[in-house]
Order: C-alpha cells, then structure tokens, then sequence
C-alpha cells in the first residue's frame, strides 16, 4: 500500500497494511535537528524541509495551511487580515491584535480575498511533490479561532456572543464564508483530506456552554464539513481539550476523524474508540505534554505499543503525537515514535502485544489526575 | 430583608447571571439607597464573584460564563468607583503578575486578574514574554505581597525557575510568595523550581492568594 492510501484507508475506519503515521505540525526547531541541518526561516525553506522530513521517516500524511502575505512592521507581522502577530523565540507566531475595534468595524470588514492567486501556493507544491504518494492535508479553519483574533482576544468573542450576538452571527459569516471557499479550493487543488484546527477546549473542558456552542460554533463546523464533504474529501476535527458533551455533537456534524485526542487532558483514546469507533477515526494521542518532551526513547516505544494494542485493531487509527511536534519535544523521541508505530503497526496487529498491553495504561503514571485507579 | 440587604443580593446575583446589561441599574440604585460603594462591591458582586467561581470549579460554568461574570463585575465597578472616596478602597492584597519570557499567552493570566481584582486585590499587571529582571524590577517598586506567573508552553515553564532564583539572587524571596499557573505545569513542577505555590486553575489560584494574606492578617 501506499502511504496515501494507508491514511485514506484508516480514514474510512478501515483497516491498511500498516497503522498510518501523520503529524499536524512538526516546528522547526525539531525539523532541524532531525535532518541534521540548520532549516533558514523563509517560507521556502520551511516547505522544502518539511518534504524532506516527511520523505526521511516516510509520513503517510503532510499537512500545510493557507498563504498570507505578512508585511513587517518592526518586531510584529500583520497578514492580509489585518491581524498582528509576534514570533516567539522559536519561530512560533500568536495573535496579539486584531483590527476589529468597534461594532462598525464588524459591520464594515471585509475579510482578503479567498481567490488571491497565491494563496494556496505551498499547499499546491505539497500536490506536485506528493500526490498519489503522501496523502496531502490541508489545514483550514473553522470560524472561531480567526473570529477571535479580529477582535484581539478570546473574551472579546465570548462578551461578543452575550451581548451582540447578531454581530458575532455577522462576523463569523464572514470568516466562514472566506474559510469554506478557500477549503474547496485545496481540493480542487489536489488535497486528499482537510483538518480544521479551531480549538474549542482545554484540559478542564469545553471553553463554552453547549448552548453557545450549538448556536455560534456547530453551525459553522458542518458547514465547513458539508462544503468539503461535498467535494467527495473526507473531514478531520482537531481541537486540544477535554471534549466532554462536545463529542456527541461533533460526531452528530459528521466530521470524519478526531484528532489529538489528548491525555494531558484526561481523553482515553480507547474509551473514544469503543463508543465512537463506528463513526469515528481516531487520530494521535501520543503524548507531546511530558511524554515526548521528557520521557525517554523506551518510554515513547512503551507508549507506541500500548495504543496501537488498545486501539489499532480493525483499522481506523491514525498514530500521532497528542498534538503537535513543537519546539518542546525532544526529537530523538519524534524519531522513536515513528519508528516503533513501523515496528508494531503493522497488521494484523500481533495478538500477543494485544493481550500484554491491555490492562496497562502508561497514562496513569503521567496524569493520575485522569487515569488513576 | 432590609433594603440594603436586598440591593446587596441583587448585585450579587447579577453577576451570578451575567446581567451585563442590568448591572448598572443596580449599582446606581445601591448608591441612591446611600449604601457605600465599597460594601456594594465586597458584599455584593464579589459574593456573585465567588458563587461563579465555585460554579466553574464545580464544572457547572464554562470558561465563557467566567469571563462574562468578570466583565459584568468590571461594568458595575464603572458605576460604583466614581463615587469611592479617597482611601476608601482597601486592597486585602497587592499581586505582581506576567506571563514569562518567551510566552505570548494571555488569556489565562487575564482571567486570574480579573478573580484577583473582584477579590480586593490590586493587580500590577506586567503583560506577556516578561523576563526575569523585570520581574525583580516590578517586586522592587512595587513591594507586592505575592508573585504570579502565567506559562503555557513546556519550553516557556522553565523560565519561571529564573524568576525565583532572580529574586532570591535580589535577597526580595522572603519577601513575597510566589504562585504558578498554566496547563502544562503540575504540583510537582512549582516544588521543584522553589514556588510556593501551584494554582490549578484561576479560581484554585487565587483562592490560595486570599488565604496567604488572610494568614498574614
């Protein structure tokens, strides 16, 4: 098999020849080291990198967002949004302003243009380089994430959606609008799947009540599903966070695939499996919050192999770190993570690893606030 | 129930109901029935404060309910401290607070300012990717009685370990208690680099800093 089609496969909640191996996000810092060489800070180099690592510990999936044009402005960066950003020390942007000010502004912004020629120009060169081989992935965004940003600040959003909640319908219109059709154009581009990256909890749970969820969130993750449904692209949900309640609606919007499944957050992949399995791919859950970046080799092998034992059989299980490879995770471990999924994901998965990890559970060790017994 | 009382609960429970909109009808009523300014907002908004408080830690509020609380108690201060007398605000505690070096999270840092500051707190608030010096600075000039830092990132978190050795490098450690906070960090982690604390989340957090100054009287 293919690797593209080992990830589609698993997708499907299939089962491949071997369990996938795909990475969200894989920061410089440990792209570097991996390949040995020092990777430069243009945008260039960064996508030349990236395709090297995914060819040298052969990746099933590569994943790449949407262009912006950043213009500099002293030791900030505003893209086509308007939105300001800082790099931190390792090349990590965040949001620190957004230009929405008032509630005119909301009425009167206009997001960039979705069909800007360049806009997709490092997801299409990921279709020329890995077409028919990697499955390409092309990481798009709901409307909650961006919505915050423009208002420079995730209660603005919140205080947004209580007091003038027909302005926050009007803003998130206008994101979705732009997300969904820069979304049809990845595939008709050539993606084989889309992964949006809206995070809506974290390790307490979900950041807001299910009414405000149901009226200012959901509408817009089906929408963003149907639009790449309809494209005949399968769909992959990403958000860190225990998800509690939220699942159940996730599933209801049919997304496809969960990812990172996070145990930093107390989600038990096997427990997401068994109830949503028939439903559902589950993608991730080896963890980057202790294990990756503090645990050692061995470690990360024993984990590998205690959830590809808990979790591969049957297909429909894609392995990969509990979110991201950032600058944290130590990357002799990324390396250890990907070799041993070789090792013991192959299918069928060997019985006797099945039977010698299914009583253990390595997490309880790291997050007994979660996982003790 | 008297008048006052009755005013009292209501403030009260307009931040318990996110009466964003409604607040400030309230709070110019409290000072119409001649209640002082002072008592509305510790006997009154901040009861609703702590009921929220206990809510979220009780899973019943989400993160968005704490926040809209936090912004419904800032609007009805916006009523009530025009007419706070000089002097009149008495602080149980003074909190320098910042996000260390190399992280650009806010959010949870502002939503601990936000409780501290409903709590009688006042707050210097040093922002984000704050260093270690000026930390120390901010201890110097403004002789807190405890030090909170913010990190989210596993590569941020050990910058806190500079913070505590920078102020005991200063000799001002013994001068304030030092609290921690922020997903990746555990109990362990701020024994470990010599905090005095771990808040587990914002309420946990500044529940521990209202003990510290209640103890220190």
């Amino acid at each position: 098999m293919k690797p593209y089609e080992r990830f589609l496969t698993a997708l499907r909640r299939e089962q491949p020849d071997m369990v996938p191996v795909w990475e969200l996000i894989v920061n410089e810092p440990v792209v570097s080291t991996v390949l040995g060489r020092r990777v430069t800070g243009t945008k260039e180099d960064m996508l030349n990198a990236y395709c090297e690592l995914a060819e040298f510990l052969d990746l099933d999936g590569v994943t790449w967002g949407e262009d912006q044009e950043m213009k500099a402005v002293g030791e900030f960066f505003v893209d086509e949004w308007g939105i300001t950003w800082r790099l931190n020390r390792d090349g990590i942007a965040y949001p620190v302003k957004g230009p929405i000010k008032s509630e005119k502004d909301i009425i009167d912004y206009s997001p960039p243009d979705p069909d800007a020629s360049h806009r997709l120009e490092s997801i299409e060169k990921l279709v020329d380089v890995f077409k028919n081989e990697r499955a390409v992935v092309f990481l798009g965004h709901e409307t909650f994430e961006f919505s915050h940003y423009l208002l420079g600040g995730m209660d603005r959003l919140f205080k947004l959606y209580y007091l003038k909640p027909d302005l926050a319908v009007l803003l998130s219109e206008k994101v979705s609008e732009y997300k969904c059709r820069v979304i049809e154009r990845a595939i008709k581009a050539g993606v084989d799947a889309v992964v949006c990256g809206d995070d809506y909890a974290d390790g307490r749970g979900p950041f807001l009540p299910p009414s405000l969820f149901k009226k200012f969130i959901l509408p817009y993750i089906k929408r963003a599903v149907d639009t790449t449904h309809r494209a005949g692209v399968p769909y992959i949900k990403h958000t860190d966070g225990n998800l509690k309640w939220m699942l159940d609606m996730l599933v209801e919007a049919r997304v496809d695939a969960l990812h990172p499944i996070e145990p930093a957050a107390g989600m038990d992949i096997a427990e997401v499996k068994k109830r949503y399995g028939d439903r559902l791919c589950v993608i991730g859950n080896i963890d980057c919050r202790k294990l990756l970046t503090g645990g050692s080799p061995r470690d990360v092998e024993e984990a590998v192999k205690e959830t590809i034992a808990k979790v591969a059989p049957g297909g429909g299980y894609i392995l990969s770190s509990s979110n991201s490879i950032h600058p944290g995770v130590r990357p002799e471990n990324f390396v250890a993570m990907v070799k041993a999924a070789r090792t013991y994901g192959r299918y069928p998965i060997d019985k006797r690893l099945i039977a010698e990890y299914a009583g253990r559970c390595l997490y309880s060790r790291l997050f007994p606030e979660f996982f003790g017994r | 129930m008297s008048r006052k009382e009755e005013i009292l609960a209501r403030l009260r429970d307009a931040i318990v109901n996110l009466d964003y909109e409604g607040i400030r009808d309230v709070a110019k009523e409290a000072i119409e029935a001649g209640l002082s300014p002072y008592e509305a907002i510790m006997e009154g908004m901040a009861k609703g404060m702590d009921i929220v408080g206990q809510k979220y830690e009780q899973g019943e509020y989400f993160l968005a309910e704490l926040i809209m609380a936090g912004e419904t108690m800032k609007e009805g201060l916006s009523v009530l401290e025009p007419y706070m007398k000089k002097g009149e605000i008495k602080h149980i505690g003074k909190v320098v607070i910042g996000t260390v070096e190399g992280d650009l999270h806010d959010i949870g840092k502002n939503i601990v300012i936000t409780l501290l500051t409903a709590s009688g707190f006042e707050v210097v608030d040093l922002g984000v990717d704050v260093s270690a010096e000026k930390f120390v600075e901010a201890v110097r000039k403004h002789k807190p009685d405890i030090v909170a830092m913010s990190a989210l990132l596993t590569t941020t978190m050990v910058n806190m370990e500079k913070v505590v050795k920078a102020l005991e490098e200063a000799g001002l450690r013994d001068k304030v208690k030092i609290i921690v906070g922020g997903a990746p960090l555990t109990e362990e982690f701020a024994k470990q680099i010599g905090a005095d604390a771990y808040g587990r989340d914002a309420v946990v957090g500044v529940e521990i800093c209202r003990r510290w100054v209640s103890e220190k009287g």
